[in-house]
């Protein structure tokens, strides 16, 4: 066959499938609604989960401790104690909260400043935030800890792994869920394709018949139905997209008044081009592969 | 055209087919006959690869149909026209669109096709219904769609299964009439009935089935 011949092959077998899908556009369109809240699932968890993925600061994930230096201890001695810390082996960062910063940092946060404006003097402490290579809870952890609290400079030490560990951890198991349940869904829209093209196979059983017995070759025939699966997917991919975007906006708005709470204003909070993109993808390969599976020619009937 | 070479068919141990040779030249005409259930559908079947011989050997033209693989099996058929008793036209469809079924399947430039097509409808004398829905016909125009479906791709070879079965015998005539022009035109036409005035009327080929057995060939 020509490439012209081919071309033209494939535009008569799409205008097919159009011209099926028209024939019966409720149970087509229920089909592609399906399609697209099954595919929308995944996409709007995947795109929350990322949301709360910003909400956890990369400081606040990674394992450190919180070192609160006695009030009388003099400046000097606190850059001696930062640059001590500094010099050790698995140490990160460190940086030096001054008390005035910290203080400042305070009144910010909603609600507290007039709390702040109350006091007479400064009541913070100057804080040294030590930022570690190693694992949360590791042995080094625990006995830097020590080793400070020890020190006569350090009024007490904070470790800095509870919460944002949990979270962390939490968003990794809830990220796999999303994964499980996509690879689930994809598998369940392979299945309702494959479903739905061999009922129109067995409607078309008479046609497919005729086109066999007059030399229609197997490709012909299963062609308009593969075209099918894939406009049907597409179009359930692009529905999905629209329901991805919308759950975002649903999601996103939320999400940012949480993130403003953390500091992380300006953080954006929503799906972005290929959030848009896999689902159109993923139901248009799916629906294809699902239709191809499905459309196999049944035998010549004579009557 | 046609070749028979000892052809047997069974089914488990029903025997459709008993040991059945005879041999059609290009451009003949001629009528199998027999009565229902004599094995004249098992022979069709053989003769577009719908069947397989139990034994024996199915030549038409240069094709050894036991030999044809899966690709050469479309190309076979594209040179063999069929009429069925029902036409089995598609009821959705227009009659261009049910004659044009073969060009298509055939991958016929799409420029061809509706010269093609109202050729063949011409033929039947149907070309005023072309964009009529089948359900709009009566069983008389019903059936020539179906023979200008099987004529429009110009098969070498027509094979009819009782085609005017559901006719009246005015009907018939004018199909009989039809089926005897593709053969002036050099077409090789096999027709299945049971209908016996039909074939006295013709002077063609008798080709007779009882039980599977070939008991008669000739005028």
């Amino acid at each position: 066959m020509s490439l012209h011949g081919g071309a033209q092959a494939h535009i008569e077998a799409a205008r097919d499938a159009i011209r099926r899908l028209l024939h019966d556009p409720i149970r087509h369109s229920v089909g592609c609604l399906v399609m697209a809240l099954m595919l929308a699932l995944p996409g709007v968890a995947w795109v929350a989960l990322r949301g709360f993925d910003v909400l956890l600061p990369v400081e606040a994930t990674t394992p450190g401790l919180s070192v609160f230096v006695r009030q009388d201890v003099a400046e000097a001695d606190l850059t001696a104690l930062a640059d001590n810390l500094l010099a050790r082996d698995n140490i990160l960062t460190v940086e030096v909260v001054g008390r005035d910063k910290g203080l400042e940092a305070l009144s910010q946060l909603a609600g507290l400043g007039d709390l702040v404006g109350a006091f007479d003097e400064n009541p913070l402490p100057d804080v040294i935030r030590v930022a570690l290579k190693t694992t949360p809870g590791s042995e080094f952890m625990r006995g830097l800890s020590v080793s400070l609290e020890g020190d006569p400079r350090v009024e007490f030490v904070r470790v800095d792994q509870g919460l944002s560990n949990e979270m962390r951890n939490a968003l990794v198991l809830g990220q796999r869920l999303v994964l499980v349940l996509a690879l689930m869904v994809l598998a369940a829209i392979v299945l309702v394709v494959t479903g739905a093209t061999r009922i129109e196979v067995t409607r078309a059983r008479a046609e497919l018949s005729l086109v066999d017995l007059v030399g229609g070759t197997e490709r012909y025939a299963r062609r308009p139905f593969i075209y099918m699966g894939v406009l049907q997917g597409a179009a359930g991919g692009c529905l999905a997209a629209l329901f991805v975007w919308i759950g975002s906006l649903l999601v996103g708005a939320p999400l940012s008044r949480l993130l403003t709470l953390y500091g992380e204003s300006g953080a954006i909070v929503g799906a972005n081009a290929l959030d848009l993109a896999l689902p159109v993808l993923a139901g248009t390969v799916l629906g294809g592969v699902g239709a191809r599976i499905a459309a196999r020619v049944p035998s010549v009937a004579w009557t | 055209m046609i070749q028979f070479d000892n052809v047997t068919k069974r089914y488990g141990t029903r025997l459709a087919l008993d040991e059945v040779s005879f041999s059609l030249d290009p451009a003949e005409m001629a009528f199998l006959v027999g009565h229902s259930g004599a094995g004249k559908s098992t022979l069709l079947r053989h003769l577009v690869c719908l069947e397989a011989p139990t034994e024996g050997r199915v030549m038409v033209g240069n094709f050894d149909l036991r030999k044809l693989s899966a690709d050469q099996l479309p190309m076979f058929r594209r040179k063999v026209g069929v009429v069925f008793q029902d036409p089995q036209l598609l009821s959705d469809r227009t009659v261009f669109e049910n004659v044009a079924l073969p060009l298509r399947a055939a991958g016929f430039d799409r420029a061809v096709i509706p010269a093609r097509v109202k050729a063949a409808l011409e033929q039947v004398e149907l070309s005023h219904l072309e964009q009529a829905l089948p359900g709009e016909l009566s069983s008389g125009q019903r059936q020539r769609v179906g023979i200008a479906r099987a004529v429009v791709h110009k098969p070498a070879l027509l094979l009819a299964d009782e085609p005017t079965g559901n006719l009246d015998p005015e009907l018939s005539k004018k199909i009989m009439k039809l089926f005897t022009q593709f053969r002036n035109h050099g077409v090789t036409v096999l027709i299945a009935t049971h209908e016996q005035a039909l074939v006295e009327a013709q002077p063609f080929r008798v080709l007779r089935l009882d039980q599977g057995r070939l008991v008669e060939s000739g005028r």
